[in-house]
């Protein structure tokens, strides 16, 4: 279906009409979601993408009305958001290193955990993760799990195009460096 | 297989979320977040009302024009020119020389006087537009008018109560207003405009002012002229820390409630923030949200949204009229 207001129609209508960010909601709550829980796992991902929608939300009114669409700014303040949950990241990650086990597939509290076991390249993954800088794992994830584009992440962080290319490339390399056994077709990180 | 690809395959089956954690997120988002920006208390404490009347507009199936239906009740008849009138200064030329002509009028008023137990009465016509199929097909509802009436405990200990009556259809909807500590009676504010600019420009916990002091301390001049009791010194301290807000800009024809209105406004955007006075009296009829610039689907120049104050009594009970 193709709507007729772009994201950025909406926000702006939600100056007056508030209701008009729930439709923002909706539109890209799951994808966020789906992001933090790659990330932290479902049960932190529920609390933040609360929290990012909310943060959205009363923010609403500095969102420039003329970029259609919204995900780079949610995919912004839920990255800014997940910086205060740095260290239960990597102890997920580290986890699943360890025991082969990832606590962030393990849905809600209340349900058992999945108990497959990783094969060996997503432990060694998980550990090349658990040691990137968080500005590094931003630009990682937002390029390859987000499928953001340079310039979204750009605009997404809030820093500059050539820092997108750069954490890129040292993420990349630490990577590689951590899983020499893999035979990479494409060893260059050109977009 | 590359490293990015194999990020991108990592984590891949994560669960979706429940619905239920989204429903609540949803939720969090206008009762949580309505609190602390701009404009959003106003928008929150309408959000009944534009519910109701959204509901009352689908139901009939038919919406008319505020500006084209028949006047709501003024407070008082308005006499011929000249007879029972004020003598006034000429005619303000600016916002700031309206605000300051209504401080000089509001400043010989008498107070108010309150015992002990009494209860404050307001009543107001709200009216809120609404949009209606926001995803498929956009299209503007105008305002549909609500008759307001509100019953606020001075001492602020005991319960409250609104009855809002959808003026067209006649529909009655009391909702029962829990004590919160809180008067409507303000005596506490400074009489004196420099004093009063300061408690303007001072920022209230949680509030954020993303667009900038000036649209803050606009915002809260609306905020406590709504449904509140200021002593008419304090009134008038309030009109003249208000003319010193930069930005503001006077829209000579401003009709309000079948009142013939100027109006001090200042633009946030596509939006102007009116707030009206009498043209003859100065005296304050209300305020107005009109869509002047472009803001998709809103036809060019349409009211948004207006409140209209008819009336403040004090009562000796909740539900009283006065």
């Amino acid at each position: 279906m193709r709507a007729e207001l772009t994201d950025g129609d909406l926000i702006q209508l939600s100056a007056t009409q508030p209701e008009a960010f729930g439709s923002v909601f909706d539109r890209h709550a799951t994808t966020i979601h789906r992001y933090l829980s790659r990330r932290v796992g479902g049960t932190l991902a529920d609390d933040l993408t609360a929290e990012t929608f909310l943060t959205a939300f009363k923010s609403r009114t500095a969102y420039d009305g003329s970029r259609p669409d919204a995900l780079p700014w949610l995919y912004g303040i839920a990255a800014n958001l997940l910086r205060g949950h740095r260290r239960a990241e990597t102890r997920m990650y580290r986890a699943l290193a360890r025991t082969g086990v990832d606590p962030a597939l393990a849905g809600h509290d209340d349900e058992v955990a999945s108990q497959v076991t990783a094969s060996e390249h997503v432990r060694v993954l998980a550990t090349a993760l658990a040691r990137l800088n968080a500005g590094e794992r931003d630009v990682l994830t937002l390029i390859s799990q987000a499928q953001l584009s340079y310039p979204e992440v750009a605009e997404a962080l809030g820093i500059p195009l050539g820092t997108v290319r750069s954490r890129l490339h040292s993420a990349r390399k630490r990577l590689r460096a951590a899983l020499p056994h893999l035979a990479f077709e494409n060893g260059t990180d050109d977009e | 297989m590359n490293d990015l690809s194999l990020i991108e395959k990592f984590r891949a089956d994560v669960p979706p979320p429940a619905p239920e954690s989204l429903a609540r997120a949803r939720a969090a988002m206008f009762t949580v977040g309505a609190e602390p920006t701009r404009r959003s208390r106003w928008i929150w404490r309408l959000a009944p009302a534009a519910a109701l009347a959204a509901a009352v507009a689908v139901a009939a199936g038919v919406v008319t024009q505020p500006e084209s239906r028949p006047a709501a009740p003024a407070p008082r008849a308005e006499g011929p020119a000249g007879s029972s009138a004020p003598v006034l200064p000429s005619n303000a030329s600016d916002a700031a020389g309206l605000l300051r002509l209504a401080a000089a009028e509001v400043r010989a008023e008498p107070v108010l006087r309150v015992g002990p137990g009494q209860v404050l009465f307001f009543e107001s016509i709200e009216a809120q537009d609404n949009i209606e199929n926001l995803e498929t097909k956009p299209t503007w509802v105008p305002p549909q008018e609500i008759n307001r009436k509100i019953w606020l405990p001075v001492d602020g200990s005991t319960a409250g109560l609104l009855i809002q009556t959808v003026t067209r259809t006649g529909e009655k909807f009391h909702v029962p207003l829990d004590a919160d500590g809180t008067t409507p009676y303000l005596t506490g504010l400074p009489t004196e405009s420099k004093a009063m600019r300061d408690w303007l420009y001072t920022v209230d916990a949680g509030t954020a002012a993303e667009d900038g002091p000036d649209a803050a301390a606009w915002d809260k001049l609306g905020e406590t002229l709504r449904e509140k009791y200021l002593t008419p010194d304090s009134r008038a301290a309030l009109y003249e820390a208000a003319a010193t807000i930069p930005g503001t800009i006077l829209v000579k024809r401003a009709d309000l409630a079948g009142r013939r209105g100027m109006a001090v406004s200042r633009l946030s955007g596509p939006v102007r923030f009116d707030y009206i006075f009498d043209a003859r009296t100065y005296e304050f009829l209300g305020e107005r949200v009109v869509v002047v610039g472009h803001l998709k689907p809103y036809p060019k120049g349409v009211v948004s949204r207006y409140t209209a104050q008819l009336r403040t009594a004090v009562v000796d009970k909740v539900g009283q009229l006065p």
